[in-house]
């Protein structure tokens, strides 16, 4: 049944399957803007997993190498800057499309109806990013291997670890998105509070 | 339902500062307006046109005074009563058009029947219904940017009109047309008012839109100088009074 507020008038209703598709026609329609954005998430997340690919393979050839201990802190500055580069360009974004924003709420939109649109924008963004940061970053952690050890071996224990770097593409993926969604939340808070007229003006 | 009144805007003003600076945009309009009436705000650039149209489409608050849609004080809604006010009693076309680019035509005229909650089947056969009202039936399927100016500004007619609101709010909305698809425009409102009764205020400095209007107030400085009918303008342009001499009005045309 419909919620009905103090006046008795209903809700206006976005419902998610309706804002997942404008979501993702966005993403479609907007792709060098996308492009932007994900780049630097894929930067971010294929230098993790080449810092975790490497040091795996490293640590398995040379174990008293230590590398992974070594490589942990660069791990927490590639997670930092990813995030505070997302939250820039997610800034940014929402900056231009304010007068977007203004529209919607001319339509009807609640603010929860922006912020909906717009984190799923961010989750898409994440997903994609995170698949091919995921895959590049393996990539080049063996690459980075097969400089220092033997192809063969190397490519033999690789075939063993087929299930962890799965995972690891998985793990990538899904640490894209909630860093992507979570940069987000400021920014696309602070969009769905704007008053209408003044964002409207931005056009 | 229809009311007396679908507008009715009762003393009310606007102050709001520039840096340090106080800006009175508004400095008590009142005004009313009946069902089915084609209502144009006259004035030059900085009078206060677009603050009044923010203000009585609740899109901005003014600092003190009334407005009434349909008998509805909107300074006492909260953001969910507003939200559906401007979903389902006021449809707004904009001089920029204010299309989502992303969406096609009738994509965007969908979007305030989702907003509704209209169920699906309606709305296709609602936004078809409006779409072919506004001569667009061909283009259904264009995005914003495959439209021209003229095209753009039809598909927002027609995204206002698919709810069926009390008022329609055009703030310019032949401002970034040339004179001739300003007048189409122009002609396709006062046709929608005379044929489906739809209650029509417009905010312009466009002179053209003197000929479709039942009144015309004209404002400055954020007050109302004189509210004219069509009736008397034609008399006071023949007497020459500078209505139509003043420099000001149409200065940015």
């Amino acid at each position: 049944m419909t919620k009905l507020n103090r006046l008795g008038l209903p809700k206006t209703q976005y419902s998610t399957n309706t804002a997942l598709r404008h979501a993702w026609k966005n993403i479609r329609q907007r792709k060098g803007r996308v492009l932007i954005n994900g780049v630097g998430i894929i930067l971010g997340i294929s230098f993790i997993i080449t810092l975790i690919v490497y040091s795996m393979l490293v640590d398995h050839f040379d174990p008293i190498s230590n590398i992974a201990r070594e490589q942990s802190y660069l791990l927490v500055v590639g997670l930092i800057l990813c995030v505070v580069g997302v939250t820039n360009s997610m800034f940014m974004e929402v900056g231009q499309r304010s007068g977007e924003i203004g529209t919607y709420m001319t339509l009807g939109t609640l603010p929860s109806h922006v912020i909906k649109l717009f984190l799923f924008e961010s989750l898409f963004i994440g997903i994609l990013s995170g698949i091919l940061g995921s895959i590049i970053g393996v990539l080049i952690g063996i690459g980075l291997t097969l400089l220092e050890f033997n192809y063969e071996s190397t490519m033999a224990f690789v075939d063993t670890q087929t299930e962890f770097i799965g995972l690891l593409i998985i793990g990538g993926t899904v640490l894209s998105s909630i860093l992507v969604v979570l940069a987000s939340i400021l920014p696309v808070y602070g969009a769905s509070r704007l008053n209408p007229a003044e964002a409207l003006r931005k056009i | 339902m229809s009311y007396q009144y679908t507008l009715k805007v009762e003393d009310i003003y606007r102050t709001y500062f520039m840096g340090e600076e106080r800006v009175r945009a508004l400095q008590g309009i009142s005004v009313q307006i009946k069902h089915g009436e084609y209502v144009s705000l006259m004035g030059p650039s900085g009078s206060g046109k677009t603050t009044f149209f923010n203000c009585v489409g609740g899109l901005d608050q003014p600092t003190k005074g009334r407005v009434y849609i349909d008998e509805v004080d909107i300074a006492k809604l909260d953001a969910y009563e507003l939200a559906w006010l401007r979903c389902r009693k006021i449809g707004y076309i904009f001089q920029t058009f204010n299309l989502i680019p992303n969406l096609t035509a009738f994509e965007n005229v969908e979007m305030p029947a989702i907003f509704a909650k209209k169920p699906r089947e309606f709305r296709q056969q609602k936004v078809k219904e409006v779409l072919t009202l506004v001569g667009l039936g061909d283009r259904m399927n264009h995005r914003p940017a495959q439209l021209s100016g003229g095209q753009q500004q039809r598909v927002a007619i027609a995204r206002s009109l698919v709810n069926d609101p009390a008022i329609i709010l055009a703030d310019e909305p032949t401002g970034n047309l040339d004179l001739e698809t300003g007048l189409e425009i122009i002609t396709l409102l006062r046709n929608l008012n005379s044929e489906k009764g739809t209650t029509v205020l417009t905010a312009t400095h466009d002179l053209k839109m003197i000929d479709v209007s039942d009144r015309i107030i004209w404002i400055d400085d954020g007050k109302i100088k004189r509210i004219e009918t069509i009736h008397n303008i034609k008399v006071t342009l023949a007497v020459d009074d500078g209505a139509c001499e003043d420099p000001k009005i149409g200065g940015d045309q």
